[in-house]
C-alpha cells in the first residue's frame, strides 16, 4: 500500500483547518463593506479562535457528559468528513471510499450532538436552538439526500474523489447539469452553515436565532472548537461545490508546485464564493421560520431538474 | 447445525414449565438461565449456519402424515435466529430484576413462563419449512404474545390494549390461513411453494394475502394501530422482544415469500415499496410527536419496518427489471437493518423499561436530568439512539447506507419512468432519516439531559447491574456490527457491497485523540461549573426548560397537513368590548386519522352487522327448530336444483 493516499489526506486536513476561518472572516468583511462599515480584519477569524482558546470553560451545574466530549466529538467527525473530500489534492483512495451518503451522516452526526448539547445546559434558548435547528435539518433532508444523488448521478459514482476527478474531465461551465446542480449546492451551503435568508449567524436575538442558540452556554476552547468546526464545514460543502463545478487547479499527482498552485486556486475561487454568499446574506432579509421550507423545495426543483435535464441529454 | 436447535427449544420448553414447581425470584432466576443457555444455543448453532454453509439439512416430524412440520436452517433463517439467541440472552440477564421489582403476584410467573414459549414459537416460526408448521407456531406466537401483553391486566388501558391486539392479529392469522389455503390448492402441497407467478390468479391472491397478513403483524401503515397500544402496554422485556423479534420474524416471511415463494414481480415490487415508503415516513412523523417514551419506540419500530420494507421492495423491483447485484444490495440492506433494529430497539425498550422502574412514569415531560442519575442507563440509552438514528460507524448506518446505495445505484441504472419512482423513494427515505434523528434528539434530550421535570426523576436511582447487563449486552452488539459490518458482510461472502466503516471508525477515535490532545496541550485547561445563563434570570427552574411538544412543534406546523392537528380555543373577557382576557382554555389535538377514517368505520360495520343478526336470536328453542327446519329445506331444495 502506497503512501500517498495518507499524505493527500493529511495535506487536505492540514490546508481546510487552515484556511477555514478565513472564508468565515471574508463573508464578514463582505457583510460590512455593504453597509459601509470597515468590517473586521481579514486574520479576525484567527485572533477571536486564539483569545477562546486561551479563555476558560464554564459548564453549566447541570450539564452532563455531552456537554463535555460534544465539542471535540465535533470537531473529530468533520477532521474525518475532510478525508472523504478532498480540496486540492484528489487521492488514489479515501477511507470509505469518499462515499457521499458516509459524508452525509458524518455531518448529520455533529449536528446531532450539537442539537443535544443545545438540550444539555436546560436553557431555554438552548432547547429552542436544538428544535429549530432539527427541524430544519428535517425538512432539508431529502433536498439534500437528492442533490447528493444528483452529484452520484452525473459522475456515475458515490465516491467523492471519483465525482471531482469526473468533473476534471468536463470544461467548466458547459454543462448545463453542473451549472443547476451548483444553484441546489449553493442553496445547501445556505443553509446548512445556517446563514441569512434561514438563520442569522450575528444575531442573538431569540427570535432569530437558531445555530447560536444552541452555543449560548458555550464559552472559552469548547466555542473554540466549535466554532472552527462551523468553518470547516462551511469549506467542507464549499468544496464540494467548487470542485463539482470548477475543478481546473486541483491535483491528482505528487508535484509541490502543483500542490502551491492549486492551494492557491482554491483560496481564491473559495475567496471568491466566500463574497458571493457575503453579497447573498446582505442582499436578503431573514426569512419567517416557516417560510424556510418553501427554500428547499427550490433546491428540491433544481436537483429533481438536473436529472433530467442529464437524462434528456 | 439443525441439531444444535434441538436442545434450544428444549431448553425453551424446561423454563416454561419451571414456575409451575418453583416461586418467587428463585423461579425467574433459575427460568432466565434456562434461557440464556436456550439463546446461547441458539447463537452458537445459527453462526455456524452462517459461517459453514451446509445446506439441505432437513429434520422432519409429522403430527399426522397429512400435516407435516418440517423444521430447516438456511443463512436467511440464520441471519434471523442469531438476533433471537442475542435478545434472548439479553432479556433473561434483564428480567429477573425487573421482575422482582414489578407489581402483581403469581401474573409474574405467568409472564415467566410465557416469555420461554413466545421465544421458542419464534424460533420455530423462523425454522418452519412447511406453510403448515409455520402457521402453527405463528399462532401459538400470536397467543403466547397477547398474554403477555394481558399480564398487567388489573389496567383498564391494558385490556383494551391487549383486545385490540389480539383482533389484529388473528385477521393477520386469517390471512396468512388463507393464503396458505391458496397456496395448497394452486400446488397441492403443504411445503414452502417455489416460484409462484403472480400473473396467474391464484398466485395474485396468494401473495396479497401473505402481504396482507404479515404487514398486520409487522405494524404496516395503515394495519399498525395495534401496535403503539400493545408495546407501550407489555412489560418491558416482552415490549423489547415484541419489538426487536416478533415483528421481524413477520418481515423474515416477506423476505422467504419474495426471495422464494414468488418470482419477483415489477408491480409487487412497487406495492411494497410505496408501503414501506408511507410506514417510514408516517411511522416516525406519529413517533415524534408521542410523549410517551415506549409508545415513541413503539411507533418507532414501525418506522424500522418501513425502513425494511422500502428495502425489500426495492430488491424485487430491481431484480424484476434484471439489475440483481443493487437488487442484492437492496436485499442485504433490508436484512442487515432488519437484524440491527432488533439489537438496537431491544437495547432501548430494556433501558426505556429501566427508567419506567426508576421514575414510575414514561412521559418525557416529567423526566429530565436522568443521566446524571443513572449514568450507566443513560449512556447505553445514548448508544441505541446513535444506533437508531443511522450515526456512523453504528449499525443502523450500515443497513440504511446499503439501502441508500442501491437507491442510487439503482437510479443510476434504471430507465426515466422507474427513476421518478426511486427519486420520491430516495427523497422520502432521507426524510426518514432525518426526522428519526429528531425524534430521538428528543427522547434524549429531554429524558436523560437537562433538570429533572419532577420530584420522581429527581429521586431516580440507577438500576440492578444485571439490568445493566442485558442492555449492555445489545449495546456492544450495535457498535461491534456497525465497525465490523463490511468485514461480516465479507465473511459472509458479500465483500464490497459496504464501505470499510472500520477504517471510519478508527479515524474518529484517532481525530478525537489527536483534538483532545492538542487541546490539552496548547489551550487553557481553566473550567468553572456555574449556574446556565437564563438572561439575568437566576437559578432556573425545570419550568423553563423546552417540553417535548414544544421541542417538536416546529415539525409539526410543517408538515400541518399530515397531523392534522386541531387547535380549538375558547376565552372569556372582562369586558363587553372583548379587550380583557379573563381566562381561557387552547388545545391542540391531533386527529387519529386512521382510526377516525379506516377502523372505526369498519368496526361500527361490524357492530351494525351483529346488532342485525342479534335480531335473529330470542332465545327460544322453537325458533332455532324452525331456523334448522328452513335451512335443511332451502339445502334441499338447492341441492335438487344443482342436480
Amino acid at each position: 500500500m502506497s503512501l500517498t493516499p495518507f499524505f493527500a489526506g493529511l495535506v487536505n486536513l492540514g490546508f481546510v483547518l487552515l484556511i477555514s476561518p478565513l472564508f468565515m472572516t471574508v463573508v464578514k468583511k463582505v457583510k460590512a463593506r455593504a453597509q459601509r462599515r470597515a468590517g473586521p480584519p481579514l486574520l479576525q477569524g484567527y485572533y477571536n479562535l486564539a483569545k477562546l482558546f486561551r479563555k476558560e470553560v464554564v459548564y453549566s451545574d447541570y450539564a452532563s457528559f455531552i456537554s463535555r466530549i460534544a465539542p471535540y466529538a465535533s470537531l473529530a467527525i468533520l477532521m474525518v468528513a475532510t478525508l472523504l473530500v478532498p480540496v486540492i489534492w484528489i487521492p488514489d483512495a479515501a477511507p470509505a471510499e469518499g462515499n457521499i451518503i458516509v459524508f452525509l451522516y458524518l455531518l448529520a452526526f455533529t449536528r446531532f450532538l450539537l442539537a443535544l448539547l443545545g438540550l444539555d445546559a436546560g436553557s431555554t434558548f438552548g432547547g429552542m436552538g436544538s428544535s429549530r435547528e432539527m427541524s430544519l435539518s428535517a425538512v432539508i433532508e431529502p433536498t439534500t439526500v437528492v442533490v447528493f444523488a444528483v452529484m452520484a448521478y452525473v459522475a456515475g459514482t458515490l465516491s467523492i474523489p471519483e465525482m471531482f476527478r469526473h468533473a476534471t474531465t468536463i470544461i467548466p461551465g458547459m454543462s448545463p447539469t453542473a451549472l443547476l446542480l451548483a444553484v441546489s449546492l449553493f442553496i445547501l451551503i445556505i443553509v446548512e452553515t445556517g446563514r441569512v435568508p434561514v438563520d442569522n449567524p450575528e444575531t442573538h436575538l431569540e427570535l432569530t436565532m437558531i445555530h447560536e442558540g444552541m452555543l449560548l452556554d458555550t464559552s472559552g476552547r469548547n466555542l473554540a472548537l466549535f466554532e472552527l468546526s462551523h468553518a470547516v464545514k462551511q469549506t467542507l460543502l464549499m468544496a464540494l461545490l467548487i470542485n463539482m463545478l470548477i475543478p481546473f487547479g486541483i491535483i491528482q499527482e505528487v508535484s509541490i508546485v502543483g500542490l502551491v498552485l492549486a492551494a492557491l486556486l482554491f483560496l481564491l475561487k473559495g475567496t471568491a464564493l466566500s463574497v458571493l454568499l457575503g453579497i447573498v446574506e446582505s442582499s436578503f432579509a431573514k426569512m419567517r421560520f416557516f417560510r424556510v421550507p418553501n427554500l428547499f423545495m427550490l433546491a428540491f426543483f433544481f436537483s429533481a431538474l438536473t436529472i433530467l435535464s442529464e437524462v434528456m441529454i | 447445525m439443525i441439531d444444535l436447535f434441538i436442545p434450544a427449544v428444549f431448553f425453551f420448553l424446561i423454563a416454561s414449565a419451571i414456575p409451575v414447581y418453583l416461586t418467587g425470584i428463585r423461579a425467574w432466576q433459575c427460568c432466565s438461565l434456562l434461557q440464556g443457555l436456550a439463546g446461547v444455543f441458539t447463537v452458537l448453532a445459527s453462526a455456524s449456519v452462517l459461517l459453514r454453509y451446509t445446506g439441505g439439512e432437513l429434520l422432519s416430524t409429522s403430527l399426522t402424515p397429512l400435516f407435516p412440520v418440517i423444521l430447516g436452517v438456511d443463512r436467511l433463517t440464520a441471519a434471523f435466529t442469531i438476533l433471537l439467541g442475542i435478545l434472548t440472552v439479553a432479556v433473561c440477564c434483564y428480567s429477573p430484576d425487573y421482575i422482582s421489582r414489578m407489581h402483581g403476584g403469581r401474573s409474574r410467573d405467568l409472564l415467566c413462563s410465557l416469555i420461554p414459549i413466545f421465544l421458542a414459537a419464534m424460533l420455530l416460526v423462523l425454522l418452519s419449512r412447511t406453510t403448515f408448521a409455520f402457521l402453527l407456531f405463528w399462532e401459538v406466537m400470536a397467543i403466547s404474545s397477547f398474554f403477555l401483553v394481558l399480564i398487567e391486566y388489573e389496567d383498564e388501558k391494558t385490556r383494551r390494549a391487549a383486545f385490540f391486539y389480539l383482533a389484529m392479529t388473528q385477521l393477520s392469522t386469517v390471512c396468512i390461513f388463507l393464503a396458505i389455503i391458496q397456496v395448497y390448492l394452486a400446488t397441492g402441497s403443504f411445503s414452502f411453494p417455489a416460484g409462484m407467478l403472480l400473473s396467474t390468479l391464484p398466485g395474485l391472491l396468494a401473495f396479497l394475502l401473505f402481504f396482507l397478513g404479515i404487514a398486520i403483524k409487522a405494524g404496516v401503515i395503515p394495519f399498525h394501530k395495534w401496535l403503539p397500544y400493545a408495546h407501550p402496554a407489555a412489560s418491558s422485556p416482552v415490549s423489547a422482544l415484541m419489538s426487536g423479534m416478533m415483528l421481524n420474524t413477520a418481515l423474515y416471511m416477506l423476505l422467504r415469500t419474495v426471495t422464494g415463494f414468488f418470482t419477483p414481480d415489477l408491480s409487487a415490487g412497487l406495492l411494497i415499496l410505496a408501503f414501506g415508503c408511507i410506514t417510514a415516513v408516517l411511522g416516525v412523523m406519529y413517533a415524534l410527536k408521542e410523549d410517551d417514551l415506549k409508545g415513541l419506540l413503539a411507533y418507532s419500530s414501525i418506522d424500522n419496518t418501513g425502513v425494511i420494507l422500502i428495502g425489500t421492495g426495492l430488491f424485487v423491483v430491481l431484480t424484476a427489471t434484471s439489475h440483481t447485484s443493487i437488487g442484492t444490495m437492496a436485499l442485504l440492506g433490508a436484512v442487515f437493518h432488519a437484524v440491527s433494529h432488533g439489537l438496537f430497539k431491544g437495547l432501548l425498550f430494556l433501558t426505556a423499561g429501566s427508567v419506567n422502574q426508576a421514575t414510575g412514569t414514561r412521559n418525557i415531560d416529567e423526566l429530565g436530568g436522568l443521566l446524571v442519575r443513572m449514568p450507566w442507563t443513560g449512556g447505553l440509552f445514548f448508544i441505541g439512539v446513535l444506533a437508531i438514528s443511522a450515526l456512523p460507524p453504528l449499525n443502523g448506518f450500515a443497513g440504511e447506507l446499503l439501502i441508500y446505495q442501491a437507491l442510487i445505484t439503482g437510479l443510476m441504472q434504471s430507465e426515466p419512468l422507474m427513476q421518478v419512482v426511486l427519486v420520491i423513494a430516495l427523497s422520502l427515505f432521507g426524510l426518514t432519516g432525518a426526522l428519526t434523528a429528531v425524534c430521538f434528539v428528543k427522547a434524549f434530550g429531554l429524558t436523560f439531559l437537562a433538570l429533572p421535570r419532577t420530584q420522581a426523576a429527581k429521586q431516580a436511582r440507577e438500576v440492578p447491574t444485571l439490568m445493566l447487563a442485558g442492555p449492555a449486552i445489545l449495546a456492544v452488539g450495535c457498535i461491534l456490527v456497525g465497525i465490523f459490518s463490511s468485514q461480516i458482510l465479507g465473511v459472509l461472502g458479500y465483500p464490497g457491497y459496504l464501505p470499510d466503516l472500520l477504517l471510519i471508525s478508527l479515524l474518529l477515535t484517532g481525530a478525537l485523540g489527536i483534538t483532545c490532545a492538542a487541546v490539552y496541550t496548547f489551550a487553557s485547561r481553566e473550567t468553572r461549573i456555574s449556574i446556565t445563563w437564563g438572561c439575568g434570570m437566576q437559578d432556573p427552574t425545570s419550568r423553563m426548560e423546552y417540553t417535548g411538544s414544544g421541542f417538536t412543534e416546529p415539525v409539526v406546523r410543517i408538515f400541518a397537513p399530515v397531523y392534522r392537528t386541531r387547535i380549538s380555543f375558547s376565552k372569556e373577557y372582562h369586558d363587553p368590548e372583548r379587550c380583557f382576557v379573563r381566562t381561557g382554555t387552547a388545545k391542540i389535538e391531533l386527529m387519529k386519522f386512521f382510526e377516525e377514517y379506516l377502523y372505526l368505520p369498519v368496526a361500527r360495520l361490524i357492530d351494525s352487522y351483529g346488532e342485525t343478526v342479534s335480531k335473529l336470536q330470542n332465545g327460544k328453542v322453537d325458533t332455532y327448530v324452525l331456523y334448522v327446519f328452513v335451512t335443511i329445506v332451502v339445502l334441499i331444495v338447492i341441492m335438487g336444483w344443482l342436480a
